[in-house]
């Protein structure tokens, strides 16, 4: 039951504030369950990997998701998806939370400066030259915005390490895909995250694939989790109107740094 | 064009439905009833109808859900005459297979 609990308050979170629950089911897990950080990858990469297939589907109905640039992206985050996983096997534990509460601080500290790039909208005459130019949705009131995709071949680099982060420690990679696809490729914000969560269903499914490959998948315990995510990003995503997330983003990181400091906390051997 | 966009999006649905079905009814299953674990095979449970057999089915039919997705995408690229991508998509499956083949060993 607790969880399920768990789950439900990781799949909510995960929708307000676009990040992926595993910001909070690996330190839950380890800390308060006593699992090993690669059984908690595992278990919240198959969460996150249901609740991200749910949303994406949402997206890609809604024409909302590149899905030809998250296809070229994705050539990097599976490999290192895969990659990582199989290296975290053979990673002492430590390793892995401290690298976790690493990252989760970064996005912390992301999520207080939300730096957002608007994306130029390129002028008629010159697309029919330019290659990577994609058409997509913003909203789905809103009709469809025309962006060219920059610095492809550097990004796909830079996704190969999201996704090897990604499967290490059990988290999405939302964190770091959406910065780059925004800022660094100057693909339209709203763009990017329905291409992410994209994405990061795919990513976490390789990582979890191979953990549970190998046996580190605790099938009970998995499965209490996923529903609980699958139920709590469901009711997060159709109830996240009534909320103002906004003002909420700031007591969030500093949650978030919270978590970070437990964890790394965990790694030292002190909790 | 919008039309074709749902075979990714049902490429994806039907797989998590049916692996949200199994799970849950064969997680409540164990619950209600505390059976214990006695069969960590899958095809071994499966046959028997055991509960633990029918999560571990779930669980797969869950995590692979994305995968389908990838095959639906296929479709979507052939159907739209995108040979290009299309292939992109053949390559990042193909990727995606052999690295569970190398995985499970």
């Amino acid at each position: 039951m607790g969880l399920l609990f768990i789950g439900l308050i990781a799949g909510m979170i995960g929708s307000f504030f676009g990040v992926g629950g595993g910001i909070m089911v690996v330190p839950a897990l380890t800390i308060l369950y006593g699992l090993t950080a690669q059984q908690s990858a595992a278990i919240s990469l198959m969460g996150i990997a249901t609740a991200s297939s749910y949303a994406a589907s949402y997206f890609i109905r809604r024409d909302m998701v590149n899905i030809r640039l998250g296809m070229i992206l994705l050539v990097g985050t599976i490999i290192g998806s895969v990659t990582g996983a199989m290296v975290a096997i053979f990673i002492e534990q430590w390793i892995l939370l401290g690298l976790f509460s690493m990252v989760v601080l970064y996005s912390a500290f992301y999520m207080i400066r939300n730096p957002e790039r608007l994306s130029v909208p390129i002028s008629g005459s010159s697309t029919s030259k330019a290659s990577f130019v994609y058409s997509n949705r913003v909203d789905v009131t809103k009709g469809y915005v025309q962006y060219q995709a920059r610095r492809i071949p550097s990004s796909v680099g830079i996704s190969g390490v999201s996704g090897a982060l990604s499967s290490l420690i059990g988290i999405g990679g939302g964190s770091i895909n959406v910065p780059v696809m925004n800022v660094w490729m100057g693909i339209p914000m709203k763009i990017s995250t329905s291409t992410s969560s994209f994405m990061i269903s795919v990513t976490a499914m390789s990582g979890a694939i191979i953990y549970y490959l190998n046996g580190i998948l605790l099938p009970t315990v998995a499965v209490a989790v996923a529903l609980g995510m699958f139920i709590g990003s469901y009711a997060g995503s159709h109830s996240v109107k009534y909320f103002d997330t906004r003002s909420m983003r700031k007591y969030f990181s500093i949650f978030m740094a919270f978590l970070a400091v437990v964890t790394l906390l965990k790694a030292g051997g002190i909790l | 064009m919008k039309k074709d966009l749902r075979i990714i999006a049902n490429a994806f649905l039907f797989p998590l439905y049916i692996g949200l079905g199994l799970t849950f009814i064969s997680f409540s299953t164990i619950l209600l009833f505390n059976i214990e674990d006695n069969s960590r095979e899958l095809f071994e449970g499966l046959w028997a109808l055991q509960p633990y057999g029918v999560l571990e089915l779930g669980i797969l039919i869950l995590i692979l859900s994305p995968f389908f997705a990838m095959l639906g995408a296929v479709v979507y690229f052939v159907k739209q005459n995108d040979r290009k991508y299309a292939l992109l998509t053949t390559v990042v499956i193909l990727i995606l297979t052999i690295a569970i083949i190398i995985g499970a060993f």
